[in-house]
């Protein structure tokens, strides 16, 4: 036979790679009572995927187990929910925050996962009538907490909320451990937007809003603290009987004097109220009524279109009488204008992320404008107020505002005035893109840290909220911060703490200590090794 | 002096004579206006029923008169003059009332809503009439107290469920005599499984507890959030969860079936406890496939009609990817299944497979095959007999089957679009047919089956075609009520009762007018007796006991087709043969 044909036969005869098929993966673990380490019968452990829509649940045994199996290689966040507890991601080091999705690989079995879950705990107490000293039924009782966001932005979250019955007494139960206000009384806002529907055979009746332990203002409340599994009793309060109240008043269309044919009102609620009574009317002489407010802190606007004119807001603050003569002027503002310059950058065009442009804003809806090409700008329409001054692409991306003086004004440490009167004065901005980077690893006494949040707080100029930086360690402990604005700060490094409260002037007070200082120069570049904190109570 | 300037001067002179003048015309205009009506004052006081105790603080509102409409009988009105309280002897004043007819109503917290004149709960009340200049004097509300009702809710390990839905119901008789309940009122337990229904009117009530609502029976139906969604909004929100598992709901004292429901006769002010239940857990589910027997195939979308005999009903929505059926959160009791494809492509007959039946006793049910078939099918017509144009609506009519044996299986298994009427997936059985919801001064005239009548007597139904004949030409009765003493009576039931039991859809209830007049149409050409009723609880004539009290009192009557006539009816007082 010829050989290269019997080779050639025998190349084309080479058997085919067989592909596996992908192999079965499966999570195994159990669930414990925090503290006690007993196990939790009964509990929804939840798989779901994350990049797709899948998702599987299994209850923990007697034993708490629990075992899912015939798994696909994904990545996956795990999920515990059980009735008296709080609601748990692995991973999660403190209540609220970011848990650890797990990397399932092809056929891995992954065992050995416990979870501890904290207990709920309530409160409960009895609501009165401060004159009577009867009973108040049905009035809705809400517990409420502070709270920042990503923007370090402080608001009171409704966490919770229960109406008493016929003896006045009322519990709130699976409350998440924490610190919390206790507010009872007539939601403000119009009757329309109350929490709960009466009965067939209630009057409602109207009781002005209070905190525990009897202050109309939030600044004298007490804390109510709920510890975990923890009963709270005998949290009371004596109400004011009170009624309902008109907010009357008239607009003005400032350019023409005269009132608008058309408007939008809106009266919106502090806090608890998300319930803004939106007042659409062909106005009659311009004016309006909103007939069933209940007492409480609110916001009163008005406006034309959504950026033609607008009032307002003005802060209304109904107490135990109807508010008349309220004049609202719609205004279409002014303009503001003036330049940007940039350092270390080639052009403004660098600036350019995406489809968009650099512009310049006024924070608090006060406008914003693109940048033209030699950096003038003008924002149009920005009404009477003070504003914060902020420029996109956001410093922290590219550049950040290194001066802004508006007139003799150095708006970036003061907040931007604006008045009802055509302003001359020029907004001057100078951009910069000399930032800074930290890159480092996080120590705990055990080694490096993974998943350790760390955020770079300004040592001074604390106010200036975009200056905050907060990154999470990686698993094994690295990190990096980009494009620091140049500057004093100091880094802390947390084992676990509640997201975003770092914008909290007592938070940082307990940690500044141990917190280590940092400078940071343009275009400066600097490694460090930082130490782990402790949570402190 | 110029002319202008003494033309001036003598304006400028003039001016506070002009003014007088003018000044003098207004009043004597006013005063030669007619006098405004004199208005009329109502003033009374509220006591506690039974007792001569003055309630303080009550509310009395006074709005304008709208005659009752047992359709509509929460209908409000305006305010007729502000709302006054009681003082602390309980009296009250309504003043500047302007002539007219009206309706009081008097509420006060931890008290039963009250209107003035009406006897029984959601019944007819008669007009408060005010004449110009009265004086109403001594107008005694006697308002009763409300009681409560409450209870725990624990599983069958004995702990307490947090988080189950707990409804008030009280019986009522509806227009096509299914017995069912309203919901006066609902609350879910506490982590204590502790709930509590305050301020309730005295009377008869029944509570049911339990956690199988729709969603929870089939969550797909929903549009649930994912649980990373509701994660992550938990998150937010500082929301933890109460109770993921389905509990099936019982009425007390812990029954499935609402005859055997145990009434809670709530007495004024009474303080009822210990309403207590122990719910089972739904654990268990049916599996299966889901077979088009055209193609060997699973569709690629099926509809699916989940019905609990005596319980709930859902729908569950066939997973097509995996090829498998799966319905969830179930417990013991009898389940029918009816699968089906309404909009098959184009050119393939509809699919169904006839409704199965499934009985879980404590497992679940595995590997059933659903076959859908073109054949289980029954299409029909409605055709209009007598006024062409008034039948044009013929859109959106239900027609359901009656099942006498098994009466909680009655449902509207059909559609119905623009006169056309399909059935996919036949029930076994014997079925009757009706069309409760036809326009006025219609009734159904005919229901054949493949030639066979469903009107009148039920039989099985077979794959074929349904002719439904509706029609305008129904008898009419005009008629008055009379008491003993030969006043008409207005504001009183008027009631048509068939002769033959079997066919509830017959009935017709009406109110009489303020001249004690009534008129009845679309009468289906039959025979029947004439009732007439001072006080009667509504749609109680429905039930044959009822009726059995009263037999003597009706009046015969036959109804031909187009046929009208005029009627006297003698009144029943309230309190008679009761």
């Amino acid at each position: 036979m010829n050989l290269p044909i019997v080779l050639l036969t025998l190349l084309l005869q080479v058997p085919q790679l067989e592909v596996a098929p992908p192999r079965k993966s499966s999570v195994e673990g159990v669930v414990l009572r925090a503290e006690t380490g007993e196990p939790i019968e009964d509990a929804v452990v939840s798989l779901a995927s994350v990049a797709s829509e899948f998702e599987v649940s299994v209850t923990t045994d007697p034993q708490g187990r629990f075992f899912f199996k015939d798994l696909d290689a994904a990545t996956y966040r795990l999920i515990f929910e059980s009735s008296g507890y709080v609601i748990h991601e692995y991973g999660q080091r403190a209540i609220a925050g970011k848990g650890t999705p797990i990397d399932l690989a092809s056929g891995q079995e992954l065992k050995n996962i416990v979870v501890r879950l904290t207990p709920t705990g309530s409160v409960s107490g009895r609501i009165l009538d401060d004159n009577t000293k009867q009973p108040v039924a049905g009035m809705p009782v809400r517990l409420m907490r502070f709270s920042y966001n990503a923007e370090g932005e402080k608001t009171l979250l409704p966490s919770g909320s229960v109406r008493t019955d016929d003896r006045g007494e009322y519990r709130l139960f699976f409350i998440t451990p924490g610190r919390y206000y206790l507010n009872a009384g007539t939601a403000p806002g119009p009757s329309s937007c109350w929490e709960f529907q009466a009965g067939p055979n209630e009057v409602r009746e109207v009781y002005a809003g209070a905190y525990y332990p009897g202050a109309a203002d939030l600044k004298f409340a007490s804390i109510v603290e709920v510890q975990p599994a923890a009963e709270v009793r005998g949290v009371d309060l004596a109400l004011t009987r009170t009624q309902l109240f008109k907010v009357r008043g008239r607009i003005i269309d400032g350019t023409t004097g005269l009132p608008p044919i058309y408007s939008e009102l809106s009266l919106t609620g502090d806090y608890f109220s998300s319930c803004g009574l939106e007042y659409k009317s062909t106005l009659r002489n311009g004016i309006f009524e909103f007939p069933d407010v209940a007492p409480g802190a609110y916001s009163l606007a008005a406006s034309i279109g959504p950026r033609e004119r607008h009032a307002g807001p003005v802060p209304v603050v109904v107490v135990n009488r109807d508010i008349d003569n309220i004049v609202l002027t719609l205004s279409s503002g002014v303009s503001i204008s003036g330049r940007v310059r940039v350092e270390g950058l080639n052009s403004l065009a660098a600036l350019t992320n995406g489809d968009y442009g650099p512009g310049v804003g006024l924070g608090g809806s006060g406008g914003y404008a693109r940048l033209n090409a030699d950096g003038t700008f003008r924002i149009d329409n920005v009404l009477p107020g003070e504003y914060n001054l902020y420029a996109w692409p956001k410093p922290s991306e590219l550049a950040y505002i290194k001066e802004a003086r508006f007139g003799p004004v150095d708006v970036l440490n003061e907040p931007l005035r604006v008045t009802a009167d055509p302003d001359s004065r020029s907004l001057d901005i100078l951009l910069s893109s000399n930032v800074g980077t930290i890159d480092g690893t996080a120590l705990s006494p055990l080694g490096p840290a993974p998943g350790v949040q760390l955020v770079l707080v300004p040592d001074r100029a604390r106010h200036r909220l975009n200056l905050f930086k907060a990154v999470m360690a990686d698993q094994n402990g690295r990190f990096n911060i980009p494009n620091i604005v140049p500057g004093d700060y100091k880094l802390f490094a947390w084992e676990a703490i509640e997201p975003y409260s770092w914008f909290d002037a007592e938070v940082l007070a307990r940690y500044e200590s141990r917190a280590r200082s940092i400078h940071v120069g343009e275009l400066s570049r600097q490694t460090i090794e930082v130490r782990t904190m402790q949570p402190i109570p | 002096m110029s002319d202008k300037g003494t033309y001036l001067n003598t304006i400028a002179q003039m001016r506070p004579v002009i003014t007088g003048m003018i000044l003098a015309i207004l009043q004597a205009f006013i005063a030669a206006t007619p006098q405004q009506a004199a208005s009329a004052t109502i003033r009374g006081i509220v006591v506690v029923e039974g007792t001569d105790n003055p309630i303080a603080g009550a509310e009395l509102t006074l709005t304008t008169f709208k005659p009752f409409n047992p359709r509509y009988p929460r209908q409000s009105s305006a305010q007729a003059v502000p709302p006054v309280t009681t003082d602390r002897d309980g009296k009250f004043v309504l003043k500047s009332v302007v002539a007219g007819s009206y309706r009081l109503t008097i509420m006060r917290n931890g008290f039963a809503k009250q209107i003035y004149g009406q006897h029984v709960p959601n019944g007819p009340v008669p007009a408060l009439e005010v004449s110009e200049g009265e004086t109403v004097e001594n107008l005694i509300i006697r308002l009763r107290p409300a009681g409560s009702i409450s209870g725990v809710v624990r599983n069958t390990s004995g702990r307490s469920i947090a988080g189950v839905d707990v409804q008030l119901l009280q019986r009522v008789y509806s227009e096509t005599d299914d017995r069912s309940f309203s919901t006066i009122a609902s609350t879910n337990t506490n982590d204590r499984g502790e709930y509590r229904f305050y301020w309730a009117s005295p009377g008869l009530y029944y509570v049911r507890a339990g956690n199988d609502s729709q969603c929870r029976l089939a969550p797909d139906a929903c549009e649930q959030l994912s649980k990373i969604q509701t994660f992550d909004r938990g998150i937010e929100t500082g929301a933890n969860p109460d109770q993921a598992d389905s509990y099936r709901a019982v009425y007390y004292p812990g029954v499935r079936d609402t005859e055997k429901a145990a009434s809670i006769d709530l007495q004024p002010g009474a303080e009822l406890g210990a309403i207590d239940f122990t719910l089972e857990r739904l654990r268990y589910h049916i599996r299966g496939r889901v077979i088009d027997s055209t193609t060997g195939q699973p569709p690629s979308w099926a509809g699916i009609d989940i019905y609990e005999v005596g319980g709930a009903s859902g729908i569950g929505w066939y997973d097509y990817t995996p090829g498998e059926l799966e319905i969830s959160n179930l417990g013991p009791g009898t389940y029918w299944v009816r699968v089906s494809v309404d909009e098959p492509k184009s050119g393939q007959a509809p699919l169904a497979a006839a409704p199965a039946k499934f009985v879980i006793v404590d497992s679940d049910i595995d590997g059933v095959v659903f076959t859908l078939t073109p054949s289980s099918i029954i299409t029909g017509r409605i055709h209009v007999d007598g006024d062409q144009q008034a039948g044009k609506s013929l859109d959106d009519l239900d027609v359901r089957l009656v099942s006498k044996t098994e009466p909680s299986s009655n449902r509207t298994w059909f559609q119905t679009k623009d006169g056309d009427v399909t059935l996919r997936g036949i029930p076994d059985g014997e079925f009757r047919i009706t069309m409760p919801t036809l326009p006025p001064g219609f009734f159904l005239k005919e229901a054949r089956l493949n030639g066979v009548d469903l009107l009148t007597a039920p039989a099985a139904l077979q794959p074929g075609t349904l002719e439904l004949v509706v029609s305008s030409k129904g008898g009419q009765i005009d008629g008055v009520v009379w008491d003993d003493h030969s006043h008409p009576m207005p504001y009183v039931q008027a009631v048509l009762v068939p002769n033959s039991s079997d066919r509830p859809e017959l009935f017709k209830n009406v109110i009489t007018d303020k001249n004690g007049r009534f008129r009845m149409n679309a009468i289906a050409p039959s025979d029947y007796t004439l009732f007439a009723w001072e006080a009667i609880e509504l749609y109680s004539w429905f039930d044959p006991e009822v009726l059995k009290l009263y037999q003597a009192r009706g009046q015969a009557v036959h109804v031909t087709e187009s046929s009208r006539q005029t009627l006297d009816a003698r009144m029943i007082p309230a309190g008679d043969a009761r």
